[in-house]
């Protein structure tokens, strides 16, 4: 690290920037629930403050590289904090996978048959039984996650519409959303923290 | 699911690219948010603000510890501006004054420093041997480029 990037390191508002990054990350975290099934919670406890803390002792100590040159601090940190997050999910999800197969035979799963679905994979490819029953699994998983997500904002025709611009294929950044509904980006904003707020409160699998 | 035949998949790694692109406001925004949340926001920072000082309070990049490191190694330095720390007040002022000619108006420490009569004794060794470090490294970078 040079001694402007430790300099400016030296002049930041590290309580803000902490309070905006555990923000993200609970934000984030919460979708990387929904992609995962559910499987993969990780906004408990304490553990959105010990992501953002590792990453700011790591940007501080040197371990993660900030580049002034390259962009501001703050963007940077939260790709920081998605990367972190990003390995935590895979690795629930790979944990889950894991257990799922110790916990049932080969010969269980095919004893129940398998659907005709597999019967087509398994003509065009190398998939397993397990590795077939767990996508299978996943597909139902995250089935009950947009279930859940169009509940949470039935009856609720902003966050609707948000929702069905998505669905619609719209660009999912906040100012094509805007575009597309024609409102402020700041509305679509805090129509997406109302989203998230909901979610986080109302919980998945808790 | 949609005129655009989006899987379940991927509409919800849409939305999740969508959360990330979120703009979460002004500080005082987040804060309340994180209330609504259940979190101390005061807490928070106040914790990670003390982590952040202690570590850049320590950290090898802090000008304070090369200094102290130049302290151990100064006696391997081939100094030909100035001698130990037992010189005068005089002679560190002028050394001082014969660095700032040769590093410029660059370093912070200078800056904080334009009248020598109000500053300790103690001090002014600490900008010298600051100043002497700097002034090390700026030859050995030269040195670099000229090879």
């Amino acid at each position: 690290m040079d001694d402007s990037t430790f300099q400016q390191l030296q002049q930041q508002d590290w309580h803000k920037i902490n309070n905006e990054l555990i923000l993200h990350t609970a934000y984030i975290a919460k979708s990387y629930s929904w992609q995962s099934g559910g499987t993969a919670e990780l906004a408990k406890g304490s553990t959105l403050k010990d992501i953002v803390q590792h990453v700011i002792e790591k940007t501080l100590n040197g371990d993660r590289k900030w580049d002034p040159d390259k962009g501001p601090l703050m963007p940077w940190l939260k790709d920081q904090v998605n990367s972190v997050v990003d390995a935590l999910y895979k690795s629930a999800t790979n944990r889950r996978e894991v257990r799922l197969r110790e916990d049932e035979s080969s010969t269980d799963i095919l004893e129940r048959g398998p659907t005709q679905a597999s019967h087509l994979l398994f003509a065009d490819t190398q998939v397993t039984p397990e590795e077939l029953l767990l996508a299978e699994e996943d597909a139902l998983l995250v089935k009950q996650q947009v279930d859940f997500i169009l509940d949470l904002v039935s009856n609720k025709p902003e966050l609707e519409d948000v929702v069905l611009a998505i669905l619609d294929g719209c660009e999912p950044k906040p100012r094509f959303i805007a575009k597309q509904l024609d409102v402020e980006v700041k509305e679509i904003n805090n129509r997406l923290k109302r989203l998230c707020r909901l979610a986080i409160k109302e919980g998945t699998y808790e | 699911m949609s005129n655009h035949e989006l899987t379940d998949r991927d509409f919800l790694n849409a939305l999740a690219k969508l959360i990330k692109e979120v703009d979460l406001g002004s500080p005082d925004e987040i804060d309340a948010e994180l209330r609504t949340l259940g979190y101390d926001p005061e807490s928070l920072g106040n914790k990670m603000e003390s982590i952040a000082k202690e570590l850049l309070d320590k950290s090898p990049h802090n000008w304070r510890n090369k200094g102290q490191e130049l302290e151990e190694k100064r006696e391997k330095i081939d100094s030909s501006v100035s001698g130990p720390f037992s010189q005068t007040r005089d002679d560190i002022i002028a050394a001082i004054q014969r660095l700032r000619e040769q590093l410029g108006e660059v370093t912070l420490v200078t800056a904080h420093y334009r009248n020598f009569e109000d500053v300790p004794d103690e001090d002014l060794s600490s900008l010298l041997a600051e100043m002497e470090f700097l002034a090390k490294e700026q030859n050995m970078t030269n040195d670099s480029a000229d090879e």
